[in-house]
């Protein structure tokens, strides 16, 4: 019963094991130390995003914006380097910056103006993306400045440096959405926002902090991935926004709000990671890749779908 | 109390006497077979059995934890037991869907079961077979055999009307009609007086005992033993998961039956009247508020004043017009003299106002957070500025057990795991630790047992020697009459007038709550 209970809780863990010996037989190259750094160095930019819808899928909103806000934030971040000289570590602080008031933009829709996070930030990340593809006609924006790139392309022996942040980020998370009153004020916001409010917490000040926060989380995705390409592109792949939302779920987070754990999420975006860098590696028709992936995450959910009902039987 | 060949069977079973309890008529309807059922490390039922006989309204008694709930959804089909038996009409249904438990016959009412409220009264009855023509809802269809069911059940209600629209006991009665409305053998009814005035508790009583006359059984759960002994004609007590007590219940006292409960005496609390007048904790001056006003009132230092009226007339507005879930319109209100901001709950607990809301599940809890966070909740002990302080939190707990006996696995179980009395318990625990000015508390015992009740109340009154000043909203009569120093009756959104210490006397605050309701 308690063993049960452990495998499923723990699913995401036990599928990333299975997918990876199952890669690692058909082309043991899987299981080989450089493609483990290939899956983290993959993972980074993709887990600050996760964690990035995370933080509002707890308050039970989305924010469809982070890809948008990804590339608008590294572009203004490129644009001050280029057009103002600005040092690298402004450009970095103008990045983050960026990303956190578009956050705030959202949340103030969202919470202060009852506006549909689902609608307005899809909105939102259009005319974001939009924006970046007007603004520099499609062309990639070129960073040179080596201190900008350094954290993208830095290696310690022959490890890339890049999963350092992904783990320093997610540390932090977890401290704050575990141990902080202002964490835990999402979760109840999240659970019961009529008894959150009624408690006494400022439950719009959390929601807009909720979709501040994801912005911040966007504009640093927007830095890293800048970093690690060497430059602003515009194309950002379609499907990012889609595994984003797909891997908090795959982790345990309700889309109702008020549940979910770091670990979890962590977990979400590694299984999509090995998933994709898996399937590449075993020689599937690329054409093919994205529906295998689709399967995947298809089959994951279901899996966590079959535990929650474990939980709570009899209901609908 | 009714027919009296049932008291026959009235010696009190002891625990682990065989897996019948002896069954008063004939065959009969249910019979529940050694049922275990654990969640954690203790077993919440150890080898239930009980039998319904038929047409019988079966009291199921029992502390807050005891496992009346889990017993009840174990029979429903909601839950699976871990060993033992459920047979309805005896058929085995023990490994049949709630669905096809609920097409035998076999229904629940949940502590919290609710009715679509956006619906009409019609479709309430009627779904999910709602009555067809070429494939589309027939509606005539649909109203004319809605009002046969009503008019059948002596419910006096349009079957077009909006479901949302019913008062509590309407709401209940229509939750009841839906599920004796095709052929139903037995009803499970989870606490469904709670939270209603004394008069509609005792229609639907009423109409629940004119129900069994078609040969409906129910099996009805209540921490109200007054209803108990007046409508029940066998009970079964559990304590601990085990079945403590069964019989017939004709032949128990009020008090006999307090301590099958508790297992020990239940001493009746009865507070000791503040005599002098104090000095004002609370001065409400003209305040207004959508649904009444303006209100003029002022609440001494360790006063407990009683608000009686209807629903809708006044006194639970008020409340939330102080706890800042209402907009206040005009007036003021002044706390130990200063004017206090009441525009949101969280500016009316830092003046020093706590809210205890009626509605535990919509307002009160977050039922996927741990027992120490909603304890905690918009209140956290903090450390470093930022930072939950964990000691803090446990700190809470451990008091909230020791005042209240709060019956719980640990602090870090979640809310939602414990039973609806010991949910109460943690609410008001949550109010007690903001050491608060004045408590507002909107029927503060709901759902709570007969000794946790006293243990409350007696909660209540120490808080009031500390100072703190209380208004209280309480449907028993008898409750309000032992725990006030005077009550305020409200009429249509305004105060009517005060009964002063001298005048309150049970009889005189039931009848200030039906003042107006009669015709
Ligand atoms: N899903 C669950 N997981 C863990 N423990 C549970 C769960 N449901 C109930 N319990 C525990 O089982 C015990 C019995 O709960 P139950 O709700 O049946 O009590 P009850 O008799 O209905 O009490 P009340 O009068 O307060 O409604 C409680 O101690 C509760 O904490
Ligand atoms: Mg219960």
């Amino acid at each position: 019963m308690n063993g049960r209970k452990f495998l499923l809780d723990n699913v995401v863990w036990i599928l990333i094991i299975v997918f990876s010996l199952l890669a690692g037989v058909l082309n043991p190259f899987f299981l080989s130390e450089g493609n483990l750094q290939n899956v983290l160095v993959q993972a980074t930019t993709l887990g600050v995003l996760v964690l990035a819808v995370s933080f509002t899928l707890l308050i039970g909103e989305i924010d469809l914006s982070v890809v948008g806000n990804l590339v608008f934030s590294g572009m203004i971040g490129a644009y001050a380097m280029q057009e103002y000289g600005a040092h690298w570590t402004v450009a970095v602080a103008v990045t983050v910056l960026t990303g956190t008031l578009i956050g705030a933009v959202n949340g103030y829709f969202v919470s202060y103006m009852r506006m549909n996070s689902l609608i307005a930030t899809l909105a939102m990340g259009l005319f974001l993306q939009g924006a970046v593809l007007g603004a520099t006609q499609a062309r990639t924006l070129v960073i040179a400045d080596e201190g900008y790139a350094y954290i993208g392309s830095a290696t310690i022996g022959t490890w890339p440096i890049m999963p350092v942040a992904l783990f320093v980020i997610y540390l932090a998370a977890h401290v704050v959405l575990a141990y902080s009153a202002w964490g835990r004020n999402l979760y109840a916001t999240g659970g019961n926002r009529r008894a959150a409010h009624a408690a006494g917490i400022n439950v719009r000040r959390a929601r807009l902090g909720a979709f501040a926060a994801s912005g911040f989380l966007a504009g640093l995705a927007g830095f890293l991935y800048a970093s690690y390409l060497g430059g602003v592109s515009v194309t950002v792949g379609s499907t990012t926004l889609l595994y984003a939302v797909a891997a908090p779920v795959i982790g345990g987070v309700s889309l109702l709000g008020g549940r979910g754990r770091v670990l979890g999420m962590l977990g979400g975006t590694l299984l999509i990671t090995v998933i994709q860098t898996g399937l590449q590696l075993i020689n599937v028709s690329a054409y093919y890749i994205q529906m295998i992936g689709g399967a995947m995450i298809l089959l994951a959910i279901a899996v966590d779908a079959f535990r929650v009902r474990g939980e709570e039987q009899g209901s609908v | 109390m009714r027919q009296s060949d049932r008291d026959a069977v009235e010696d009190p079973r002891r625990e682990g006497e065989g897996p019948f309890a002896p069954a008063p008529t004939g065959r009969p309807v249910l019979v529940v077979d050694n049922v275990f059922k654990a969640y954690g490390p203790i077993p919440v039922l150890d080898g239930v059995s009980l039998s319904v006989g038929k047409g019988a309204i079966h009291g199921l008694l029992g502390k807050n934890g005891a496992g009346k709930s889990t017993l009840s959804n174990v029979v429903a089909g909601f839950t699976r037991a871990d060993a033992g038996d459920v047979l309805l009409d005896g058929e085995d249904v023990s490994s049949l869907t709630l669905t096809a438990r609920k097409k035998r016959g076999l229904h629940l009412l949940s502590q919290h079961s609710e009715i679509f409220e956006d619906l009409s009264i019609g479709e309430n009855l009627l779904l999910p077979n709602l009555p067809r023509r070429h494939g589309l809802v027939d509606w005539a269809a649909l109203h004319r055999q809605a009002g046969l069911l009503l008019e059948s059940h002596a419910m006096h209600a349009s079957s077009r009307r909006r479901a949302g629209d019913l008062n509590a006991s309407d709401r209940r009665r229509l939750a009841i009609i839906r599920a004796v409305a095709g052929d139903t053998k037995l009803i499970i009814l989870d606490e469904p007086t709670a939270g209603l005035a004394a008069r509609e508790r005792q229609h639907l009583m009423e109409w629940i005992e004119a129900l069994t006359a078609r040969g409906t059984s129910f099996v009805y759960i209540s921490h109200h033993n007054d209803e108990v002994r007046q409508l029940c004609s066998e009970y079964t007590v559990l304590r601990d998961g085990k079945v403590a007590a069964s019989g017939g219940a004709g032949s128990l006292s009020a008090d006999g039956m307090a301590r099958l409960i508790t297992g020990s005496d239940v001493k009746e609390f009865r507070r000791v009247g503040a005599a002098a007048p104090k000095p004002p904790v609370v001065q409400i001056a003209g305040l207004c508020f959508p649904g009444g006003g303006p209100i003029d009132l002022t609440i001494g230092r360790g006063e407990i004043v009683g608000l009686v009226g209807l629903l809708g007339e006044g006194p639970q507005e008020l409340l939330r017009a102080l706890g800042g879930l209402l907009p206040a319109t005009c007036g003021q209100v002044l706390v130990d003299g200063r004017p206090a901001r009441i525009g949101s709950p969280a500016h009316s607990l830092d003046t020093g106002i706590a809210y205890l809301t009626h509605d535990r599940i919509g307002e009160g809890h977050v039922a996927s957070m741990s027992i120490a966070e909603n304890l905690s909740l918009g209140n956290w002990p903090r450390q470093a500025g930022w930072a939950i302080s964990r000691s803090g939190m446990l700190d809470r707990v451990r008091r909230a057990r020791a005042a209240m006996d709060v019956v719980m696995d640990g602090p870090d179980q979640e809310i939602r795991r414990l039973s609806g009395g010991n949910q109460q318990k943690i609410l008001l625990g949550r109010l007690l630790e903001r050491t608060p000015a004045i408590l507002l508390l909107d029927e503060p015992t709901i759902g709570v047992d007969v000794a946790a009740k006293e243990h409350i109340h007696r909660l209540i009154d120490d808080a009031t020697k500390r100072g703190v000043a209380v208004l209280l909203i309480a449907q028993d009569p008898d409750e309000m009459q032992r725990l006030v120093d005077r009550v305020i009756v409200f009429s249509k959104g305004r105060i009517e007038r005060s009964l002063s210490a001298e005048g309150l006397t049970v009889d005189a605050i039931a009848d200030a709550k039906s003042l107006r309701e009669k015709p």
